[in-house]
């Protein structure tokens, strides 16, 4: 058995197993084998629990929260894998890029022109859509400002990414602003949280990293081509300008979707697939397995230890949770290029 | 196997090489020679089909080259490039992309693209590199590579770049015999060599690109010569037999005084 399938069976198993811990801790003081009974109640394994309001507590609140957590880091961590193979880029996530500031700019103005009709109908609510347009808006945006020079340098890239989230997030800051009715609904998008995210929000999400995952996971031969460059991936046969737009399409609607539901929430794809590459080299068929499934482990936990780390039920949103985790791996990351160099 | 047409090839707005017309036989091994900047690695890229025609037709083997789809035209001619980057992948990946022209849209590499790949890395010496990481290769090493990578992709032409460039003498005889062996069995190869020497030991033919034209074209007995040479470098260049194969040899005179003023005009194409 390779590193590879050890690391997708013991990240596979430690999924689930994950989210029915994550049920366990919370303000409300329910007994474990309690919180256990009415998760297995549920799934339909056990008689219904005595008590209704605690069932509402840990199926409502505290299981649809940990999966939608571990959802939106496999995305999050698919998205970057993608995108750093397409861009050679290894300091390339949804985040750095920019992309997912594009992301709750584009659903911002959705809501602020009154464009979103959230949990009436999940399939038919519109924030995702506009913070797919938000995210691919802002990717071409980054791509064309990083390319003004004379060519695409892997730094340049990230500062464009910079500059353009620094900029739609004066823009999220002034529609704010314009528009006192929204604010309650904007404010969140600033720093992600899964703050009171319910079934409805996995609902809306869930499609979008259907069909995102899928892309990726089926093109993950392409982007081990695309990684040699596309002059060679030509040379082999790839029809590269189209893989490239067909994957850049996928990773931004992960993005664009998870910031939908969750807010911006920065670095988890920037962290996994490095931690990925390490265990197992660099590889796309079994790196984008990987990270999806170690992105969904690592959110998840941010999550609960964003929730359980202040005392009293205060929340830590746990977008500052991960930029705290991100940030000084970001300048690692750096610092090696830098004396590789 | 290879037909150019009033072919003119460049990047933008820059012409390389105006108005070529060539034709390559099935079976032919041919040297594509020149002065640095030339036009060898534009014209192997366009043969290629990785940087469209400015003007003209290019045909690979019958077919338009604009009709092939990137798949069709991978199974057609392989290409070992002179600049490529080695990636972050394991050498045993990097060869099996010689397979990806192959195989099915869905399904993966199969256990016989594998073997293919391990055959292609024996036969260029490199069946030990497999499990290592092609960026922490040396130079020759990641050359062999790419080669095993070309010939993995089992096309009838082999377009190569400078593909013995960075090799010690004994790999460089080794890719040598290896592209004449091949060629027995079959291969067509167009072949950009800086090596006077070693074109005129590896190759059969040889096409010297000078001032965006051929400048000189035809079988290594009639076009190596002192006064080709001397012309086309611009330089003094003497030309003797090797003592075993009886081929052409170049050898510079630098310090034995520049070419004389009566020198010779210009070279015939043929």
């Amino acid at each position: 058995m390779t590193n590879a399938s050890r690391a997708a069976l013991v990240l596979a198993v430690a999924g689930p197993l994950s989210i029915v811990l994550a049920c366990l801790p919370g303000p409300a003081p329910i007994p474990a084998r309690e919180a256990l009974t009415i998760l297995a109640s549920g799934l339909g394994l056990a008689s219904p629990p005595p008590d209704p309001a605690l069932a509402t507590v840990v199926l409502g609140i505290r299981a649809s929260r940990a999966v939608l957590a571990y959802a939106v880091g496999a995305g999050l961590a698919l998205a970057g894998t993608a995108f750093q193979g397409i861009l050679r880029n290894p300091l390339a996530d949804p985040f750095t890029l920019g992309v997912s500031t594009g992301a709750a700019f584009g659903a911002s103005l959705a809501l602020a022109l009154g464009l979103s009709a959230p949990a009436l109908l999940p399939l038919a609510d519109p924030l995702p859509f506009f913070g797919l347009l938000g995210a691919l808006a802002a990717l071409l945006a980054v791509l064309a400002l990083a390319r003004s020079g004379r060519e695409l340098r892997r730094e340049t890239l990230v500062l464009a990414g910079v500059v353009t989230a620094t900029f739609l997030s004066a823009c999220i800051a002034l529609l704010k602003a314009l528009d006192e009715s929204s604010v309650s609904g904007i404010v969140f998008w600033i720093m992600g949280s899964f703050q009171g995210r319910g079934w409805g929000h996995v609902l809306v999400y869930l499609p979008y990293l259907a069909l995102g995952s899928t892309i990726i996971l089926a093109q993950a031969r392409e982007l081990d081509l695309l990684s040699l460059g596309s002059a060679q991936a030509r040379l082999l046969g790839l029809n590269a300008d189209r893989s490239r737009l067909l994957l850049l399409v996928a990773a931004s609607l992960l993005s664009g979707a998870a910031v939908a539901v969750s807010g911006v929430i920065g670095f988890v794809g920037l962290v996994v697939p490095h931690l990925v590459r390490r265990i197992q080299g660099a590889e796309h068929g079994p790196l984008t397995l990987n990270a999806a499934l170690l992105g969904g482990l690592l959110l998840l936990w941010s999550d609960v230890l964003a929730r359980t780390l202040l005392p009293g039920g205060v929340e830590l949103p746990v977008g500052v949770l991960t930029a705290l985790l991100g940030g000084p791996f970001f300048c690692l990351l750096l610092k090696r290029r830098a004396e590789a160099a | 196997m290879i037909r150019l047409e009033n072919v003119s090839v460049g990047h933008g707005d820059r012409v390389v090489l105006r108005d070529l017309n060539l034709t390559v036989e099935p079976g032919g091994l041919v040297g594509l020679m020149g002065p640095n900047g030339s036009g060898k690695t534009t014209l192997l890229l366009t043969l290629a089909g990785a940087l469209p025609p400015l003007e003209g037709r290019v045909t690979l083997a019958g077919r338009p080259l604009e009709s092939l789809r990137p798949r069709e035209r991978a199974r057609l001619a392989a290409s070992v490039p002179q600049h490529a980057e080695p990636p972050g992948l394991k050498v045993l990946s990097v060869v099996l992309m010689g397979r990806y022209a192959r195989v099915s849209f869905l399904g993966g590499y199969t256990d016989e693209d594998r073997d293919k790949a391990l055959d292609a890395l024996e036969e260029t010496g490199g069946e030990a590199l497999a499990d290592r990481r092609a960026d922490e290769l040396s130079g020759g090493e990641w050359r062999r590579v790419l080669m095993a990578r070309a010939l993995t992709q089992e096309a009838d032409l082999l377009l190569l770049d400078e593909a013995a460039s960075g090799l010690d003498p004994a790999r460089q005889a080794e890719a040598a015999e290896l592209l004449l062996r091949r060629n027995a069995a079959g291969l067509t190869a167009v072949s950009a060599i800086h090596d006077l020497n070693l074109a005129a030991l590896t190759c059969r033919r040889l096409i010297f690109l000078k001032n965006g034209r051929v400048a000189l074209d035809g079988p290594v007995h009639d076009v190596f010569t002192e006064t080709h040479l001397s012309e086309i470098y611009e330089t003094r260049i003497l030309v003797s037999r090797h003592p075993l194969l009886g081929l052409p040899q170049a050898h510079l005179a630098p310090g034995a005084g520049s070419l004389p003023h009566d020198a010779p005009g210009p070279g015939r194409t043929r």
